[in-house]
């Protein structure tokens, strides 16, 4: 049950009217049971899965608080990472690690055939599983008090708005929402309306339709002019942003149509002036995630500029290993990761430069230049991102720099109509303009929520209105696609 | 591919009278009954587009377009005055 599916449309508000409806002592069991129906609806019996994690982690947990020694509370921190981080590997990354493990013994010209094993991945384990150790990880640390009803702690990992692709939330944000009784407010529900109709114009409009021309010159990388390949690379990146950045709307929205704030996972990164900026600004709850459970125990920034280096690049391996079992997300992460480390080597010799010939850093032509600068390199990383091997890759980056030619067959090339392009266009202007309008204000109000009712109305009318022609027309050719992030 | 709609004067009509009224109403910040009109101009003007046999695709552009219209208030951040 995606969120882009006729039985999410129906699933939402029954779980909704009954969650207002039923007592807040019931409330629990309807979430929890709605959740499990969510997760079921792709495979019964990865619930298993989940279940196995909520109890090692519920278990540990309450281990860890009762525990004197910190041998003791060691020893089931360290059982919870085995049981959760191993399951994570075997679904995730075992064929991945057999087919690398082939791949070396060829090397050597031994003969070895290739071992795959038949596992499926378990839809959103990345997510719930980083989840579930960071509460674990906060008891240990004495951060967060361990929680001793299971209900609600089966709830924290399992509730199924942000169950299969984040927000990655810690404990402190929402274990405390699940418990407390909330009453129904008319500002809630016009923030979660406000969400879910962001989430999907992003998710059924601009990244479906960007998906279509992306998806047209991959399938024949060789064959397209370095131009179109750049221009499917930069409708890449605006395809999968839409598209995560959707999904994480919807999920913030159905959750606050219940009164619960999810973390915000997105902040217009497309306009980053800096590489780091970018990733502040980018799935910030697993980069924070990163930042929290293994860059600062690392030792972060503190230990010398050669050891934050090499800190922020294991980081960003990890980082990329996480998205997917393939070399690509590796040398993605990898080489975001050394954007990120040029710029720290950078930043004081540019400044100086700067200073000397007194160019003002609040220039804004140089701020253009620097956020046209970003984008470009992030549409160049792009092409580790979207390619299926190592091969592609170099394919794709042959063409960029060689296939000129023919440049004046892009719109041939991408499958583009001069009518889609002015779509295109139009979809890109709303992207933009899109951002503020489940956005708040001041704390706690919403811009939008004191407007006249008429502008309001509106709004939702015609944004309705796109969605739904938008959702048939992909519909009827057959292009609606999945959420990108459910394979992570 | 011909496009349906800029190949009706009376589709071409229905829109720009629809668009016209969605301007005044946000730039003049009337009441509800100008949003109203254009509302049911424009869904007039989509449902004869789409028995003409405008696609989808056509029809949800000009959604769009209005939707951009109606989302200036909020992206000025003028939406709380």
């Amino acid at each position: 049950m995606s969120f882009n599916s006729l039985e999410f449309l129906i699933f939402l508000p029954v779980v909704v009217a009954l969650y207002w409806v039923l007592p807040f002592k019931f409330r629990w069991v309807l979430l929890l049971v709605a959740s499990c129906i969510f997760y079921m609806s792709w495979n019964v019996w990865l619930i298993v899965l989940i279940f196995i994690t909520t109890i090692t982690a519920y278990s540990a947990a309450i281990f860890i608080s009762r525990a004197h020694s910190t041998g003791v509370k060691c020893f089931w921190l360290a059982l919870t990472l085995v049981v959760c981080l191993g399951l994570l590997i075997f679904f995730k990354y075992i064929n991945f690690i057999l087919e690398s493990a082939v791949g070396v013994i060829r090397l050597f010209n031994a003969e070895q055939d290739d071992i795959v094993l038949n596992v499926i991945l378990p839809v959103g384990i990345s997510f719930y599983t980083f989840q579930t150790l960071s509460y674990v990880i906060d008891v240990y640390r004495g951060q967060f008090p361990a929680e001793r009803h299971f209900g609600y702690f089966a709830l924290y990992v399992s509730y199924f708005p942000q169950l299969v692709a984040g927000p990655i939330e810690r404990p402190q944000n929402l274990l405390p929402q699940l418990r407390t009784p909330h009453s129904f407010s008319e500002d809630d529900f016009a923030a979660g309306a406000k969400y879910l109709l962001s989430g999907f114009f992003r998710k059924c409009v601009v990244a479906d339709f960007c998906g279509i021309f992306v998806d047209k010159v991959y399938a024949d990388l060789g064959s397209s002019c370095g131009l179109a390949v750049f221009a499917a690379s930069a409708l890449f990146l605006i395809q999968i942003y839409n598209d995560f950045a959707g999904y994480s709307e919807i999920a913030m929205g159905s959750a606050r149509l219940m009164g619960v704030k999810l973390s915000k996972n997105f902040d217009r990164p497309l306009t980053s002036s800096s590489f780091a900026e970018f990733f502040r600004r980018w799935h910030i709850t697993l980069n924070q995630w990163f930042m929290q459970y293994v860059y600062i125990p690392l030792g972060g920034n503190r230990k010398g500029m050669a050891r934050k280096l090499m800190n922020t690049l294991i980081v960003f391996a990890l980082c990329g290993l996480w998205h997917g079992a393939n070399w690509t997300f590796v040398l993605w992460g990898l080489v975001a990761g050394v954007f990120v480390c040029a710029e720290a080597l950078l930043a004081a010799p540019l400044e100086r430069l700067g200073q000397r010939l007194k160019i003002d850093a609040d220039n804004v032509v140089l701020k253009v230049v620097k956020r046209v600068f970003v984008f470009v390199m992030f549409v160049f990383s792009c092409v580790l991102f979207r390619s299926q091997n190592i091969a592609d890759v170099g394919i794709a980056f042959r063409q960029m720099f060689t296939a000129w030619d023919a440049a004046g067959n892009v719109l041939d090339d991408l499958g583009m109509s001069w009518l889609q392009l002015i779509q295109l266009v139009a979809f890109i202007a709303a992207m933009i303009m899109i951002y503020r309008l489940p956005q708040t204000k001041n704390g706690n109000s919403l811009p939008l929520a004191r407007s006249a009712v008429a502008v309001d109305t509106a709004v939702f009318a015609y944004g309705i209105l796109a969605v739904a022609l938008c959702w048939l027309g992909l519909l009827s050719m057959g292009d609606m696609s999945a959420f990108q992030y459910f394979q992570f | 591919m011909e496009s349906v709609i800029f190949s009706s004067p009376y589709i071409l009509c229905g829109y720009a009278v629809a668009l016209v009224l969605s301007v005044v109403a946000v730039a003049k910040k009337t009441g509800f009954a100008l949003t109203a009109i254009s509302l049911f101009i424009f869904a007039a003007t989509s449902t004869y587009a789409l028995i003409s046999g405008a696609t989808l695709t056509e029809v949800s552009v000009c959604a769009v377009v209005f939707f951009i219209i109606y989302l200036i208030p909020a992206w000025r951040g003028r939406g709380d005055k």
